[in-house]
């Protein structure tokens, strides 16, 4: 109000000039001082820096999907379904060292029984893919909200009207979904491993096994990238929640029952090159540097092509999808 | 009267937009892949009941097709409006909430039944005579498993804002996570008493060692006692979702 | 009326029908304004959790045009479903044509326009209409007819054939006005009607509401476009952190709110002379010049202003050409109480 009356004059006839003008230096001195805190309180500041390339873009964006994600509580239900294995193989690891400290021909007996926690590769590669479904479980939900979500409601509009391209937005939300698939596979995985080799005599475990953590990286990257694409084609194509989860629940439950079954009837193992699950599961023991079966080697080209493939596929798929205008006929 | 025809339009709007729907799209996609695995294994020298139900009707059929088959109707019927907006329509007519929930549950249900029902037999078709044999005494306990599945995941709906993700970790993994446990914890699984009853119906055929290769762990109970608690769970399930969905506020 | 109190009376006269009882009945035992009310809301208080989003507000709503004015964040979309029966209220009572708005048969006479931008997208709009006609219990031939003499009255009747997925803004509007009067409801509730719609759209629906309310219905709308509730509005309804914090006409308001200053534009032959005398008067709190004749004076209190100038000119023999209030208007009016909301803090 006082901006509105700051314009209020002064008046000659038979007032106090003086009188009028301090009042109106007063008041403007008053809007000046408004203006001031209003500016103070939005946060403005003035602009000295050079605008970031528009790459960077990727950043936020994948951050800003993250959030989006970690705010809601059907994520932290299952995230917390995936931990409960996590938290039973921490446990068990712990028992293990405390019982081989004690006795260490029980620990034998539980390395052989239990081979989740032996320490070597095949067992983090296991603890890796048992989190798969829950992997899934959370991957659906985190399609329908990063990506559905912007086809929905007009999210694609917002952020393509910005200084960006369709392959800065491409970019931004496979980093988050990627970030999503790290979190509950390779990171629990590393934790697991630096837990092993911590509660063993010496550091000799971490040297000898450098190759556990490759495996471990280079896993959870066929994972991270190979899902996040499927992903991303899958929830632009089907925005809504009960096709993509149809389509999403395809490629994990069904495919995998249907090559088994085709493979199984016409004795050929390329009918599970279909299992696209199994085909990472192959470039991971690969990773670990466990893939030792002669038939498992032979198929591994034809595995990693399957996911390579895919991958081209799904990049095809989902440019035409990435659009700001939606043309109705 | 006006009541009851608004029903029946709401019924007949929800079953035409659940038909033309991408879900179908994808249920029909999902039931050509599970009919080119039937027919090829149809091509097999030595097809029997028992390995058509351990190889086909447990691990596609019912432990995927029926499930998500009612999941994509049963849920989408009111998940769907609340996803996009439109169930304020619904709520600002005269119709009391309990028959829009009806007229959902009517829609899905018998959509749902088309579907289960019609694929299974799809499939056994597909299988070839051994298959048509099977899927003829199995379709009892498929209509009560897909009856309980529609009522549970309809009733998901009205209570979560995202139902379909809760439904498909239902379904696909707490089942099976609770179907792997030992004790009587599995009889909180629609798929336990559906196998029951399979087990049960096919039993002639000599398909009870089809089942789980741990007897023990499984711990079957009478087929006329699964019989009663899928009945019972489909009715509950019902009243249950229409008193949820009468009671919450949808804003 | 009230100010600065949850509790607000709104005493206008009632106007127009009397809505039917959705019993049946003809009447109500208790006369007064409740008697003639199409909304009861009777200390009604709604909260989401530790958020109180209405703060026990009683009001009653005649038929008329009400607009219903607040900040974001005030509470008016919950007021709004409320009204239309999509919430219960935690505390209080609210009741449309006497029914509870929660209940099914309350349903019968509250038309609703919602915000929200939800539609069967690949329904056209025509279809549309009359699927929600049909959801109102008209049947077949009647619920055609009724679409059609809605969409007419929408000017959609022509454009009503596509799928409402490819209609602008303006246009799903527009059909959202149409589905909220299919059944000729005695409340209409309308959620920021007029985004969207173009300058003529505008006039077009602006004008149908006030038809409508001449006819006897409620109409509240919700508004941020306060210019148009000057002109549209017999009455106003504002809202500020869950409070009603007034209501009644503008002008009601307006002299309620005697304490805030008043810009008046007073057009004399003797403009310097006048306001050498209005300045020394401790009503005035500034002053300026309009152009040749014109002046401006900020007044406090204004009635206590208004007297002196009516005494000035009847002994004084000024000539006063022209008086007019420059913010009585819905916006100054609108500002000024949330001025006041904030000191109440």
């Amino acid at each position: 109000m006082t901006r509105k009356w700051q314009a209020v004059t002064g008046f000659s006839s038979g007032i106090d000039d003086r009188e009028r003008e301090i009042a109106v230096n007063v008041q403007t001195r008053e809007a000046a001082r408004e203006d001031r805190d209003a500016v103070r309180q939005a946060e403005y500041r003035s602009w000295s820096h050079q605008l970031h390339p528009a790459w960077r873009v990727c950043f936020p964006l994948a951050a800003t999907g993250l959030r989006l994600v970690l705010r809601r509580k059907l994520f932290w239900l299952l995230l917390g379904l995936a931990a409960l294995n996590f938290l039973f193989l921490f446990a068990t690891i712990y028992l293990r060292a405390q019982v081989s400290a004690e006795n260490p021909g029980v620990a034998r007996f539980v390395d052989g029984v239990l081979h989740s926690v032996t320490g070597e590769g095949r067992s983090y590669r296991d603890f890796m893919f048992a989190q798969g479904t829950v992997t899934m479980l959370l991957l659906a939900f985190a399609g329908e909200v990063l990506i559905g979500g912007d086809h929905r409601q007009g999210g694609l509009t917002f952020y393509l009207s910005r200084r960006m391209a369709a392959w800065h937005y491409v970019l931004g939300k496979l980093l988050s979904i990627a970030a999503l698939v790290l979190l509950t596979t390779t990171v629990p995985a590393l934790i697991l491993f630096l837990q092993y080799g911590l509660l063993t005599n010496s550091l000799a475990y971490f040297r000898d096994n450098w190759r556990i953590v490759v495996g471990i990286l280079g896993y959870g990257a066929v994972m991270a990238a190979s899902l996040s694409l499927l992903l991303m084609a899958l929830a632009s194509w089907f925005p809504r929640t009960v096709p993509l989860v149809m389509s999403w629940a395809c490629v994990f439950v069904l495919l995998p029952a249907v090559g088994a079954l085709l493979s199984e009837v016409f004795d050929n193992r390329h009918w599970r090159l279909i299992m696209f699950w199994r085909n990472i599961r192959m470039l991971g023991t690969w990773c670990f540097g466990a893939l030792t079966r002669e038939q498992d080697l032979v198929m591994l080209p034809w595995a990693a092509g399957v996911v390579v493939a895919v991958g081209v596929v799904c990049l095809l798929a989902l440019f035409p999808r990435i659009r700001a205008v939606k043309v109705v006929t | 009267m006006s009541s009851l025809y608004a029903i029946l339009h709401l019924t007949f709007l929800s079953a035409r937009r659940m038909i033309w729907s991408r879900q179908t799209v994808l249920n029909l996609l999902l039931l050509v892949l599970a009919t080119v695995a039937c027919i090829a294994w149809s091509l097999r020298e030595d097809p029997t009941p028992e390995r058509f139900v351990a190889q086909i009707l447990l691990p596609i059929y019912v432990a995927f097709l029926l499930p998500i088959s009612c999941l994509c109707y049963a849920t989408a019927g009111i998940a769907g409006d609340r996803e996009e907006g439109t169930l304020v329509y619904l709520l600002a007519t005269p119709l009391p909430r309990p028959l829009i929930y009806l007229a959902k549950y009517a829609a899905a249900l018998t959509l749902t039944l088309i579907w289960t029902l019609g694929g299974l037999r799809l499939l056994g078709q597909a299988a070839g005579p051994v298959g048509a044999q099977v899927v003829a005494l199995v379709s009892w306990p498929v209509l009560l498993a897909s009856c309980a599945y529609v009522g549970l995941f309809q009733w998901f709906a009205t209570l979560f804002s995202r139902a379909t993700i809760v439904a498909l970790g239902y379904a696909l993994f707490l089942e099976v996570l609770i179907g792997s446990m030992p004790g009587i914890v599995k009889r909180l699984a629609v798929s336990f008493y559906a196998q029951i009853l399979i087990f049960d119906a096919t039993g002639d055929l000599g398909v009870a060692s089809a089942g789980p290769h741990n007897p023990a762990m499984f711990l079957p109970i009478a087929a006329s006692a699964a019989t009663l608690v899928l009945l019972i769970a489909t009715v509950g399930l019902f009243l249950l979702g229409g008193w949820t969905f009468s009671q919450r506020e949808y804003v | 009326m009230s100010q600065g109190s949850g509790h607000v009376s709104d005493a206008l006269p009632s106007a127009g029908t009397r809505p039917r009882r959705a019993d049946g009945a003809s009447g109500g035992a208790r006369p007064g304004p409740e008697a003639t009310s199409v909304v009861n809301l009777q200390q009604v208080s709604k909260f989401f959790g530790p958020v109180i989003a209405l703060n026990d507000v009683t009001l009653q709503l005649q038929p008329g045009m009400t607009g219903l004015v607040g900040p974001n964040g005030a509470g008016k979309s919950t007021l709004i479903r409320l009204l239309t029966g999509q919430l219960r209220p935690s505390l209080g009572r609210v009741q449309v044509c006497g029914c509870d708005a929660w209940r099914a048969v309350a349903k019968r006479h509250i038309g609703y326009c919602a915000d929200a931008d939800a539609f069967y997208e690949e329904m056209s709009g025509r279809a549309f209409v009359r699927l929600i006609a049909r959801l109102h219990g008209l049947r077949g031939r009647p619920a055609r007819q009724r679409s059609e003499q809605l969409l007419e009255q929408v000017n959609m009747a022509h454009r009503a054939d596509r799928p409402i997925a490819s209609y602008s803004k303006g246009m799903r509007q527009r059909i959202k006005l149409a589905q909220a009067l299919v059944h000729d409801p005695d409340l209409l509730v309308l959620d920021e009607p007029l985004n969207g719609v173009d300058p003529i759209g505008r006039l077009e629906i602006l004008e149908q509401l006030r038809n409508l309310a001449a006819k006897g219905k409620a109409v509240l709308v919700s508004t941020h476009i306060l210019d148009e509730m000057d002109k549209l509005a017999d009455r106003i309804l504002f809202l500020c952190r869950g409070r009603l914090i007034a209501a009644g006409s503008l002008a009601q308001v307006r002299t309620m709110l005697a304490d805030h200053p008043l810009r008046v534009a007073i057009s004399s032959s003797q403009p310097r002379a006048l306001a050498a005398r209005l300045v020394r008067h401790p009503t005035v709190l500034g002053l300026r010049f309009e152009g040749e004749t014109g002046l401006i004076a900020r007044v406090r209190p204004p009635h206590e202003f208004f007297r002196m100038l009516a005494e000035l000119a009847s002994e004084d023999g000024f000539e006063i050409n022209r008086l007019r209030v420059l913010d009585a208007s819905t916006e100054a009016v609108f500002d000024y109480l949330m001025e006041t909301a904030r000191h109440m803090r």
